[in-house]
């Protein structure tokens, strides 16, 4: 068993096989051996580190993810298993955040999933959709948003 | 100090950590997300639309493979580009764009002529010549040396040219000796050898100056050009924008009505090409595979999917000149036989794919084998780019 401590001082016990699909946790625990001291994770709150381990929990017997040579197909993202995608539905901020944890923590297939759902939301949207979803601030001069406009005025779909 | 040090970094930690979560997400991962909105090329502008931060990391992603769905996002295009060009140099936007594909262009725009104006255009704004290569060092003796193969491989294909009088050898007083005869009746006395050598340099510099726009080596940020099925971009166009093409890697020119002196033209200047579909190319004969393989030695995967016209000569001059062939598609072609494809299959160890489909003149035995070295025998060949898909393999840089 491992234990993760969260940035507000929480505790997790995990299985050893849970934790270790975070590539930081894995080299941690190769490095200073097994021990039963808490893991700091100093940028990633309770709140989100629970979501990070339900998701590393269910998916603790995945196969290793194939490496794909794969050039020319565009990477797809309509290929969100259910249960991930429920997994995901959460509101953006808590979505970004554990994009940002599963990035720290480095575990690809969360990364991997969170770029996926962020990628589908934007589709179709129109910027000021876009910036209203993500709460962005619009910090564009007018000039420059007309400038930029025009300059990729090209970039039409269908 | 310390002290006051680390609570300064813990206050900026703990305000950073106040920012939303999106305006956190680091340039690496918008940028993965904006690659997976790329698709559709609406909502990757809108994204750069949003703020700056996504405009700076999703420009790139936007310009680097532009899609174009009618002729006029084309125009639009090149003249955005036309509108950056100065005499400063390739703008900030030329230099992001990897591929240009005029393959989702419906068929009547891509059959209008004025898709190789266009082109043209974007062409032109992308190419720089190339620096190592400036005025200077074409007069000198060295680098004469440098250009022979250039200038020879020319002759090879220029014989009705009649400008290509500085071809006619590598001794650069042949081309000279009528012009100083002239001289030598003009000039008397002593100093007659003196001037003559002296204009016959001089004469020598313009000739070979003269000569040099044929030579001239562009660079550019273009690795993939997509012209498949784009009758609208005629070969007297593609012949001519070849040296300028120098950069690609990828090209398709399937179904252009491409011809053999095309092809060759082409590969003189395209030599760095490791993928290339003719694919559906009815009048590209062993000629023109000979030229293209010949020339360029690295292809990988090269889509010959039926062209009619060729035969076992095809196969033997693939098989002779390439040395990293990964995947060949002759389906379809009925002047290739078992001959030809033992040739190729047993050449390459790493070959993946001889795609036969349909060749009426390969026999199942071969089929058999082909499928005992585990090499693929069929495969979709009406994708001409199904066998591109496999990554370039990263290569040592050439030294210049």
């Amino acid at each position: 068993m491992v234990v993760l401590q969260s940035s507000d001082g929480k505790a997790f016990t995990v299985e050893r096989g849970v934790a270790i699909q975070s590539v930081l946790i894995k080299n941690l625990l190769e490095d200073i051996g097994e021990s039963d001291e808490p893991i700091p994770l100093p940028n990633v709150t309770a709140k989100v580190l629970e979501k990070v381990i339900e998701y590393c929990e269910y998916h603790v017997d995945d196969p290793a993810p194939i490496q794909d040579d794969l050039d020319e197909i565009p990477k797809r993202s309509d290929d969100i298993e259910p249960r991930d995608e429920n997994f995901m539905k959460v509101d953006q901020e808590l979505l970004f955040e554990i994009l940002l944890a599963a990035n720290y923590m480095d575990i690809k297939p969360l990364l991997e999933l969170g770029c996926k759902t962020v990628a589908n939301m934007i589709r179709n949207k129109t910027a000021q959709e876009i910036r209203t979803m993500f709460n962005i601030v619009d910090d564009f001069s007018p000039e420059e948003r007309e400038q930029i406009k025009k300059e990729n005025e090209w970039a039409e779909d269908h | 100090m310390e002290t006051d040090r680390e609570t300064a970094v813990s206050v900026s930690h703990a305000l950073y950590l106040q920012r939303p979560a999106c305006s956190r997400v680091p340039p690496e991962i918008l940028l993965e997300i904006f690659a997976l909105v790329a698709p559709s090329q609406a909502s990757l502008r809108a994204c750069i639309l949003t703020c700056r931060q996504w405009n700076l990391v999703g420009t790139p992603v936007l310009w680097r493979r532009p899609q174009f769905h009618r002729l006029s996002s084309v125009e639009h295009f090149a003249s955005t580009l036309m509108a950056f060009t100065s005499e400063a140099g390739v703008s900030h936007y030329a230099k992001l764009v990897e591929t240009v594909s005029f393959s989702t262009l419906p068929e009547v725009d891509r059959n209008n002529p004025q898709l190789a104006t266009l082109l043209d255009t974007i062409v032109n704004c992308m190419v720089v010549p190339k620096p190592s290569l400036g005025l200077p060092g074409w007069a000198k003796h060295g680098s004469r040396n440098l250009l022979a193969p250039v200038i020879k491989r020319s002759r090879s294909l220029s014989r009705n040219n009649a400008g290509c009088v500085g071809c006619d050898d590598d001794d650069p007083a042949v081309a000279i000796r009528p012009l100083s005869a002239t001289d030598l009746q003009l000039v008397d006395g002593d100093s007659t050898i003196a001037a003559v050598a002296g204009t016959a340099q001089t004469v020598a510099e313009h000739e070979t100056v003269h000569e040099r726009p044929t030579a001239t080596v562009y660079t550019s940020s273009l690795r993939q050009l997509d012209l498949r099925f784009c009758k609208g971009v005629r070969n007297y166009s593609l012949q001519r924008l070849a040296p300028r093409l120098a950069s690609i890697n990828v090209l398709n020119l399937a179904g252009g009505l491409r011809t053999d002196i095309t092809i060759a033209k082409l590969s003189q200047h395209m030599t760095d090409l490791r993928r290339v579909s003719l694919a559906w190319t009815s009048n590209l004969t062993d000629f023109g595979v000979s030229e293209l393989v010949q020339r360029c030695k690295d292809i990988e995967a090269l889509d010959l999917t039926y062209c009619m016209q060729i035969e076992d000569t095809s196969m033997l001059a693939i098989a002779h000149n390439l040395h990293s062939l990964a995947a060949l598609s002759v389906a379809y072609c009925a002047g290739v036989t078992d001959i030809g494809v033992r040739e190729v299959a047993m050449r390459f160890p790493g070959i993946q794919i001889v795609n036969v489909a349909k060749c009426l003149r390969v026999t199942d035995r071969m089929r058999k084998l082909l499928a005992q070295r585990n090499i693929v025998s069929a495969c979709d060949s009406f994708d001409p780019f199904s066998i591109y898909r496999n990554k370039l393999q990263p290569r040592a840089k050439k030294i210049q």
